[in-house]
């Protein structure tokens, strides 16, 4: 008898629901903190400063802490005893555990913000030289807050979803494109013009991401035909089901794929052959629906089997 | 030597009375909705239909320890017994997420609820809340009283090397008179 299925989609299953739509904006807002601190960071770096760069980076460095925080409470609201560990950070004390890892990392992130954000408000001085060693210490802080929301998922063995090497490459990716995402919007809220750069990296960072997806597709589809064991074979096949022709089916082709990846590339080129503003506001939008919904979707589709010889 | 549970649900097919269920919670009064054992259809209602009951099976390398942030999972040295502290546990069931039988268990009371911590099989060494009227922690010797309600012996409980013998036994028994269609155990 083949290894039947289990249980799949972590917020349906049968033996319980421990992360549902709170975990999925938690890494949501994870990603986009991360994000929205690099690009604010890469602005900083510019040597050709425009009133765009100049916004763009106060923003990315100041709201990223406040959007990390905000994910930091949806993760307490769904799990209320997570605020323990908020009063006490030495309770992660097990370090083989990415979950303790990341929680350090996100406190010195936040630590590390901190003090950039007192500076900024001219509370106290910093040299420019110590601050762009505290900028840039937070930007590799940034950029690991993005991918421990992906390396998080990897601690779950049993889940072949969360085992694919595209997924932590999609997350850093989808990371700082929502951030440039976000970034590009307040920009132009401000009434500022649009720094072409910043959109031409986002486009290529869509592609990628387009690409990427592709390679998760390819390398569940490899890990439900050629794993050793059944019960990786079969929730593989199960994730792959549910995001082609399954209940997700929906979510991912339309919702990642077509809002998320398609949608924002068709505005940019708009944008881009007309000056038209609105459309590059469009195109962040579609960015940041496309960036919560994979993360929704990478929850719900994780599949899990058991063996039965 | 290290206790183990082990199923044995070809040679003795559950029959999901959910007696196992029953005791369990009479036994260690856990909660609404907190179940330590359960028992799981796979293929319901289809060709390959069969019931497992699933409590925590007390792996060996526990998936659920490696993952556990505040180090409130641990693995009793002398028994085996892997047990969660929940002075520790901050309930943000990665646990849950990172085993394969769906052991770990939470209560949840709606948002802001304070009842998320886990919970698990612990072979009825510890009730739900292991704390007596006088604030002096329970402990009893290991004694899985699922394994000693069942009424098919599906659920065997013992030291590993006993229960591997009794395998290997019962396997060769089905070979000699070419009954052996497949073996399904948990260690």
């Amino acid at each position: 008898m083949p290894a039947s299925l289990f249980f799949y989609g972590l917020g349906t299953h049968e033996l319980g629901k421990p992360w549902g739509i709170a975990i999925a904006t938690y890494l949501f807002l994870g990603g986009l903190a991360g994000g929205l601190y690099l690009s604010g960071y890469f602005m900083s770096l510019v040597k050709t400063k425009t009133d765009f760069s100049r916004s763009v980076e106060k923003f990315g460095v100041t709201s990223s802490g406040i959007v990390l925080i905000i994910g930091l409470l949806s993760l307490i609201m769904d799990h209320p005893n997570v605020i323990g560990a908020v009063f006490n950070p030495f309770l992660f004390r097990n370090l083989s555990s990415w979950l303790a890892i990341g929680s350090w990392i996100i406190l010195l992130f936040l630590v590390l913000w901190f003090v950039l954000a007192v500076e900024g408000r001219g509370y106290i001085e910093i040299s420019g030289k110590l601050r762009l060693v505290i900028m840039s210490v937070n930007a590799f802080l940034a950029f690991m807050v993005i991918l421990y929301t992906a390396l998080l998922l990897r601690g779950a063995r049993f889940v072949p979803l969360w085992l694919s090497n595209a997924i932590p490459l999609l997350f850093v990716v989808s990371g700082i494109s929502t951030g440039l995402a976000a970034s590009i919007i307040y920009g132009i809220v401000r009434g500022n013009e649009g720094d072409e750069r910043i959109k031409k990296a986002d486009m290529g960072l869509i592609v990628g991401e387009l690409l990427l997806a592709g390679y998760l597709l390819w390398d569940l589809g490899n890990i439900s035909s050629s794993a050793s064991y059944s019960f990786v074979r079969v929730g593989a096949e199960a994730s792959l089901n549910f995001m082609l022709s399954g209940i997700f089916s929906t979510m991912f082709l339309v919702g990642f794929v077509g809002v998320g990846l398609i949608l924002p590339l068709v505005f940019y080129s708009i944008s881009f052959l007309r000056k038209a503003k609105i459309m590059e506001i469009f195109s962040g939008i579609s960015v940041l629906a496309g960036g919560y919904i994979f993360r929704i979707l990478i929850i719900a589709a994780a599949a899990k089997a058991i063996v039965l010889p | 030597m290290p206790l183990k549970f082990l199923m044995d649900v070809f040679h003795s097919p559950c029959i999901k009375c959910k007696g196992c269920e029953a005791i369990c919670k009479n036994q260690n009064d856990t909660p609404e909705g907190v179940f330590r054992i359960r028992v799981v259809t796979i293929n319901e209602g289809q060709e390959g239909q069969i019931n497992i009951p699933m409590p925590c099976l007390h792996c060996n390398d526990p998936p659920c320890m490696k993952v556990c942030p505040t180090g409130a999972i641990y693995k009793r040295s002398e028994d085996g017994v892997v047990l969660v502290n929940k002075d520790v546990c901050i309930g943000c069931g990665y646990c849950a997420t990172a085993c394969p039988f769906g052991a770990p268990q939470f209560r949840k009371s709606g948002a802001f609820g304070l009842d998320g911590k886990m919970d698990k099989c612990t072979f009825c060494v510890q009730p739900y809340n292991p704390k007596d009227a006088s604030g002096s922690e329970i402990f009893r010797e290991p004694k899985s009283r699922c394994s000693m309600v069942c009424p098919t012996g599906t659920i065997n409980f013992g030291e590993q090397a006993d229960l591997a013998k009794k395998l290997r036994e019962r396997a060769a028994e089905k070979m000699a008179s070419g009954t052996l269609e497949s073996i399904f155990v948990f260690f």
